[in-house]
């Protein structure tokens, strides 16, 4: 069947900066070249004035995996406030904002015009479950980075003196027996020193037992995922998240690459200075100033966003520090199988508050002074930072200097006074947008036929009815299409097709896996046989794998 | 099946999870401190058990946690310190034994003692002398787990029981390490339980209305309205154990395992494979982070359960 949609105007900044009226055709869920043959379309979509952008994709949002269920269990004021009962023909019943059930959180992406979501935080040991949570995750794409560099394995061979190219082997193996995208690495060594008793882990600090220092872990890790061709690049999560004065962990955390491609995750919670009185401070200018001239470096921001939430990550030496500042008062740690562990905390940001006013401070002047919208990506750290939902906010905030200094005016005075944000005047374009929600994260993802609309794209589009209330815009976009099928009109969800698990499966040389095998039967409580996922269990859970091929010139 | 209650408004609970809530009402209310298997098995230098043997419920729980032969972090095999009632003695180095009515005395005045509160001297407790050393090797330990299995306490007393221990593992991780274990889990409950928390955003018992998922562990509780004869049906499914619906009043669709006994005969009988046998599944392990495949051992045309709910959604009614 043939779709033809008429009269909107189209941002694809892949293709030109600005907007361009043609019509788009698409067939069998792909965008095509208009037909020559003449042959009339099975279908006409007149889309009137409307902004047509290729479906968002959201690089970093925690959907899924055991940490998000501990947050449900602790949320139960979210998951009252915010439910519904089940609507429709295809809608299942749902709650949560901070951590909403897995359908909602389909229905909720696909409603303001995403159709793919990555799963940033997915340890090992839990590889299976989250699948089979993302799995219940409906419409968008879904991937999942695994999260390595605190891992007992790899510490100990690191330590023992293994060479890059057994590393490589490793990281390789574990991507495919986990159905990864992708490579995290987070607070490196700093959760597996937290074990041993270690609230803290510096850079260039030997950790415990095995004497690896984070600097290291950090520097194989970004080779080993260049020399397979993965395509999206280390992403890490920095040591000393939300310390006072990190910014100078975060600036060495970029050497440590070695000029490698590395993704710095939200880097708001990362660009904190020690000065003023109150001994915190915003450091974004120095940070943005080093991504400005490092090609090699992206970030995504991880926007605070004033508000309840529900806090929750990988790093338990930060979410330890943090439980003081729950609210309310109860929290969560896990230790996890030797391979990593979580820590979920409920929290509140704000606007009268130093310290959260100057963080939502700081993720703004991190988007407005990166200047290039291909190594800049809008994440929340949903829901570290704030609920995914509040995205149409952000996009104001960005394009609107007008709303920016009416915010800005209502936070707490000191704050205000310490930031650059009043004397930055710049406004994000609709296609700084499109490229920063889409063209961008597809490169970095390594998705050739999403975040644009050329002849051979996923049909996964979003229209925008032009208005000048541009969150209400970018809220309830008038249509939105995953695979070429119409999953949502005006905000509401009208249908909802299954989407797939995006994988990258490096190569690796079978012999490393004596030595693995050789760790799992001595030490862990899972066997070197059943650990992996295989072929067909996502396909049976309903989330089949599309693999995404790695880069052939990856740097040998 | 979450589906299909969704579908027709129905409340969806397991058979486990009396003996689930009252952790899930301790984590939900006060958080704590745990770990899974492999860091207990491989880092753990004092394990305290608390309430009884967990042996004959979990037979592996000593040659897996305790006596593994390869522990990654340890030089040697953890002490085990013991607080339950003295008809279970456990190998223990250290055991505060006390009759199962006072357990939860016990373990408040080991809390006490655990998180640094002023205690009356000398202490007032038969078993003093004991949780006053209990105490001192938690503290001592470098990584201490706290096991306990909530079937070990009174009916009623649970939660309170778990409270305590949530208290301990919140005192003694500001100085030091320790983790809380919990055991349990028979039927998949765990993994039930965690697929209405990611589907609904609840814990089970929950609530399928009309307006939103509901968790209410009285309202909802599926032995209660089976109890009662609350419901229009009961809908019945047993593929990975063998139990047979309790009697009761309601009218039974039973959705259960070829090999089950069914006493009285249901108003519709649906007979289904048994995963691991039939055909593949996961199991989640009981602390809740590890799915274990269950892969095929027999080729099978059996239905399984999801099929059989996925055949009773199709041919109802369109919603309206
Ligand atoms: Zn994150």
């Amino acid at each position: 069947m043939i779709t033809r949609l008429t009269g909107g105007r189209i941002i694809d900044p892949v293709r030109s900066r600005g907007e361009s009226p043609r019509d788009l055709w698409i067939e069998d869920g792909r965008v095509i070249e208009p037909p020559v043959d003449g042959r009339p379309p099975d279908r006409v979509l007149d889309l009137g004035d409307g902004l047509v952008m290729a479906g968002a994709i959201d690089i970093h949002s925690h959907i899924a995996g055991g940490k998000v269920n501990l947050g449900r269990i602790l949320a139960a004021a979210d998951h009252r406030a915010h439910a519904h009962g089940r609507s429709g023909k295809t809608c299942r019943s749902g709650s949560g904002l901070a951590t909403p059930s897995s359908y909602t959180t389909g229905y909720r992406y696909a409603s303001m015009g995403y159709t793919a979501v990555f799963e940033p935080a997915m340890v090992p040991s839990n590889a299976r479950a989250a699948h089979l949570e993302m799995a219940d995750v409906p419409i968008v794409d879904k991937g999942a980075y695994v999260m390595l560099g605190n891992d007992e394995y790899l510490l100990r061979r690191l330590g023992g003196g293994a060479g890059q190219a057994e590393i490589n082997d490793y990281v390789a193996w574990m991507m495919r027996s986990t159905a990864a995208h992708a490579v995290k690495v987070v607070n490196a060594g700093g959760i597996s020193a937290f074990k041993f008793g270690k609230r803290g882990l510096a850079l260039d600090e030997p950790g415990p037992l095995h004497g690896v220092p984070p600097r290291r872990i950090i520097a194989t890790l970004a080779r080993a995922v260049a020399e397979l061709g993965v395509p999206h690049p280390l992403h890490v999560h920095c040591n000393d998240l939300g310390v006072p004065g990190n910014i100078a962990t975060t600036l060495a955390t970029i050497d440590a690459a070695e000029g490698q491609p590395i993704h710095l995750t939200h880097a708001q919670f990362h660009s904190y200075g020690a000065e003023g009185k109150r001994g915190f401070s915003s450091a974004a200018a120095l940070l943005a100033e080093r991504v400005n001239r490092s090609p090699n470096v992206s970030i995504d921001v991880g926007q605070v966003v004033f508000g309840p939430t529900m806090t929750e990550s990988g790093d338990t030496q930060a979410q330890f520090r943090n439980r003081r500042f729950a609210d309310p008062d109860k929290w969560i740690m896990m230790d996890i199988e030797c391979d990593g562990g979580c820590g979920v905390v409920p929290f509140r940001y704000r606007d009268r508050n130093f310290v959260n006013a100057l963080q939502w401070a700081i993720g703004l002047e991190l988007f407005l002074l990166v200047e290039d919208p291909w190594r800049i990506f809008l994440t929340t750290d949903h829901p570290n930072g704030g609920p995914f939902a509040s995205y149409p906010q952000l996009v104001r905030l960005l394009m609107s200097r007008d709303y920016r200094q009416e915010c800005l005016a209502a936070i707490h005075p000191a704050a205000r006074k310490a930031t650059l944000l009043e004397g930055l005047t710049r406004e994000y374009t609709l296609a700084e947008i499109a490229i920063m929600t889409r063209a961008a994260p597809a490169r970095s993802l390594g998705l050739e036929d999403r975040g644009h609309l050329q002849p051979g794209a996923a049909a996964d589009l979003a229209v925008y009815r032009p208005q000048d209330d541009l969150e209400a815009m970018f809220r309830a976009p008038a249509l939105v299409m995953k695979g070429g099928v119409e999953v949502a009109r005006d905000g509401a969800v009208i249908a909802t097709p299954q989407g797939t698990t995006q994988v990258v499966r490096p190569e690796y040389d079978r012999l490393v896996e004596r030595r693995i095998r050789g760790f799992f039967d001595d030490h862990m409580s899972v066997g070197f046989e059943t650990f992996p996922l295989a072929e067909d269990e996502l396909a049976e859970a309903g989330a089949p794998l599309e693999p995404r091929p790695c880069r052939t010139s990856g740097a040998k | 099946m979450l589906a299909l209650a969704d579908r027709v408004g129905g409340i969806v609970d397991h058979s486990f999870s009396p003996l689930l809530l009252a952790n899930m009402a301790v984590a939900r209310t006060s958080g704590w401190v745990t770990a899974t298997f492999a860091e207990v098995a491989n880092r753990a230098d004092a394990i305290l058990v608390v309430g009884g043997d967990p042996g004959p419920r979990f037979p592996r729980f000593r040659e897996r946690l305790v006596a593994n032969a390869h522990p990654l972090y340890r030089q040697h095999p953890p002490e085990v310190l013991y607080v339950g009632p003295r008809e279970e003695v456990l190998d223990a180095s250290c055991a505060a034994l006390v009759a199962r009515e006072e357990l939860l005395d016990a373990l408040g005045l080991l809390a006490m003692l655990v998180c640094g509160m002023p205690a009356k001297r000398p202490l007032q407790h038969p078993a003093a002398l004991a949780l006053e050393a209990i105490a001192a090797r938690l503290a001592a330990a470098h990584y201490a787990a706290i096991v306990w299995d909530v079937a070990a306490f009174l009916p009623g007393e649970a939660e309170y029981g778990v409270e305590l221990i949530s208290a301990m593992l919140r005192g003694l991780n500001a100085k030091t390490r320790c983790v809380g274990l919990p055991l349990g889990g028979s039927g998949n409950g765990i993994g039930a339980m965690q697929a209405a928390l990611w589907q609904t955003g609840w814990p089970l018992p929950v609530g399928l209305t009309a307006d939103a998922p509901v968790h209410d562990p009285q309202l909802f509780s599926g032995s209660r309205r089976i109890a009662a004869g609350e419901a229009d049906v009961l809908v019945w499914v047993a593929a990975l154990t063998s139990d047979a619906p309790p009697p009761g009043a309601l009218p039974v669709i039973a959705i259960v395992a070829d090999d089950i006994d069914l006493p009285e005969p249901p108003a519709v009988e649906i007979r289904v494979g048994i995963p691991a046998i039939d055909h593949a599944g996961a199991i989640f392990r009981a602390d809740t982070v590890i799915a274990l495949p269950l892969r095929p051992a027999r080729p099978s045309a059996r239905p399984t359960v999801a099929d059989a709910a996925k055949a009773i959604l199709a041919s109802l009614p369109e919603a309206s």
